[in-house]
């Protein structure tokens, strides 16, 4: 493929992903809305993620409290570990590492199941039954991950900032108040607020990417498995690129010295 | 308005292609009322397009298709669903909700329009699942049954679609034994003297083809080759149509 290709490609999945946003938008506000389809989707990819969400938070803060620690010692400010941990953890780490890993787990799944259904003609015999394919099975998987992600994003910080303390307590020998002391005065307004602004909009390219890639998916059993690892590199791309946008946009509105 | 000869389908000069390959070319006919169509055609001459067009998945890039009277192609998708709802479809592979049971299957539509209780519904559901033999099942997931219940549950469950005018049945056959094949061919005559609707079965078997058939549609490459009765169908003279009959 030519560059050139390549790019009008993307241009095209963007185009489609706006579509099936405005489509996902209006099913918003009309009846039926399937709420128990939401319930369990919220169950099935939120409640689900649970087990990758927590070790991921875990080593990771663990890994990120090692290095700081050493790096802090250098200059004698060991004592700010809890700080410049979860500072880390809750701006950058959190959101970012536990979006990307939903993205490999639920966005890979909702695009290898709607393609699966797309395949064998589900989604038309849905449509020819009378539903909108976007109401039953987009707007639930939206709501879902759209909710579930800033839940599951709090519980990897949580045990990120754990980890750090293990760390800071068995290899650093930083005293647990210390500790803790710092990381209380990390939580501020504004990392509060871009800890959970993030993981909304994260959320929402995961379930959308997945949904548009699935619906999409042509060309049998390959054409599921070509779908699905082009939804999860396209989610995770969209995700890093939107965490950049975002956290310009934040701190030009908080006004951080950079 | 109605069409003045009151037919159910009207095709007139419709071409139709999928992102830049053109599939069916100036396609015309016409399916009356209590008729039995067969469209027959090789793999990929585009018969299932036609299905999807009947029922507005697909748009044509010109011509006219009317339905009951009525013209389709700049139909939104809401007065779509409720001209559906006369059409049965029965899909290739029957295209069953792999993760509902049997019952949840055959009764989709009931559930969804949610005027019935869920006993109501459920006795609906037996009492279509009793007319293929299928009642025992009712509990059961897709992946379970074998592939000639699979076709007769996604019968019932196009049937379920309360005022069917018509049922379209995608190669309800293709992958059967002979004698499977049999038993829904039959139910398929069943269907059309019981219920008085149109068909249109799009089959490459042409035994079954003639088993069902009042009248046949040939199509070659996206073209129409042959249309007309089943004696004609055997004089044909077309070569196309004849390497297909032998
Ligand atoms: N969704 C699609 N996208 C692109 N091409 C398609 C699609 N569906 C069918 N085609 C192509 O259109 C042609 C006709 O398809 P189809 O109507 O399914 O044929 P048939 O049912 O007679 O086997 C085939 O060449 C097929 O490859
Ligand atoms: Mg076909």
């Amino acid at each position: 493929m030519s560059p050139a290709e390549q790019i009008k490609g993307w241009v095209a999945e963007v185009q489609s992903l706006a579509r099936l946003t405005g489509r996902a938008g209006a099913a918003l506000v009309q009846r039926p809305w399937y709420g128990k389809e939401m319930v369990e989707q919220m169950d099935l990819l939120g409640v689900g993620s649970l087990g990758i969400v927590i070790l991921t938070g875990l080593f990771a803060g663990m890994a990120l409290a090692m290095q700081f620690s050493v790096e802090l010692a250098s200059f004698g400010a060991k004592s700010f570990l809890g700080r410049a941990v979860t500072v880390s953890i809750l701006r950058e780490l959190g959101p970012v590492l536990t979006g990307l890993m939903v993205a490999g787990r639920v966005c890979s799944g909702i695009t290898a199941e709607l393609g699966a259904m797309k395949v064998t003609q589900q989604i038309d015999a849905m449509r020819v039954l009378g539903t909108d394919p976007v109401k039953r099975l987009v707007l639930p998987r939206i709501v879902a991950v759209v909710v579930m992600l800033p839940i599951l994003t709090v519980i990897s910080d949580a045990m990120g900032v754990l980890g750090g303390f293990f760390i800071s307590f068995f290899v650093s020998r930083i005293g647990s108040p210390i500790y803790w002391s710092e990381v209380g005065q990390a939580f501020s307004f504004e990392n509060v607020v871009g800890a959970l602004i993030k993981p909304f909009l994260f959320g929402f390219i995961i379930a959308i990417v997945g949904c548009d890639h699935g619906l999409r998916t042509a060309g049998g059993t390959k054409g599921i498995g070509l779908a699905t690892t082009r939804a999860v590199v396209f989610a995770s791309v969209l995700i890093l690129v939107a965490n950049f946008l975002l956290t310009k946009l934040l701190v030009g509105f908080f006004g951080w010295a950079t | 308005m109605g069409d003045v000869n009151g037919d159910l389908i009207t095709f007139e000069r419709v071409t139709c292609s999928y992102e830049n390959q053109q599939v069916l070319k100036e396609v015309s006919f016409r399916v009356a009322p209590r008729e039995t169509k067969v469209i027959i055609g090789a793999s990929g001459s585009g018969k299932t397009t036609v299905l999807r067009l009947i029922l507005g998945l697909l748009k044509p890039d010109e011509g006219r298709i009317m339905i009951d009277g009525q013209e389709i192609s700049g139909m939104t998708e809401e007065e779509l669903i409720g001209l559906r709802r006369k059409i049965g479809m029965v899909f290739q592979e029957g295209a069953l909700f792999d993760s509902m049971t049997v019952g949840e299957n055959v009764g989709y539509r009931l559930f969804e329009e949610g005027q019935l209780s869920e006993a109501e519904i459920e006795d609906r559901v037996r009492h279509l699942l009793g007319f293929v033999g299928l009642e025992e099942a009712i509990d059961m997931m897709p992946d379970e049954l074998s592939g000639g219940m699979k076709r007769r549950v996604a019968i019932m469950r196009a049937l379920g679609a309360v005022d069917a005018k018509m049922m379209l049945y995608d190669e309800p056959t293709t992958g059967l034994d002979p004698m499977t094949a049999r038993t829904i061919c039959d139910l398929i005559r069943k269907l059309r003297d019981a219920q008085g609707v149109s068909s249109v079965m799009v089959t490459h078997q042409m035994a079954d083809a003639f088993r069902v058939g009042d009248r046949f549609l040939a199509i070659h490459e996206g073209r129409v080759a042959f249309e007309g009765t089943a004696d004609e169908l055997r004089q044909c003279r077309d070569e196309h149509v004849r390497g297909f009959l032998v």
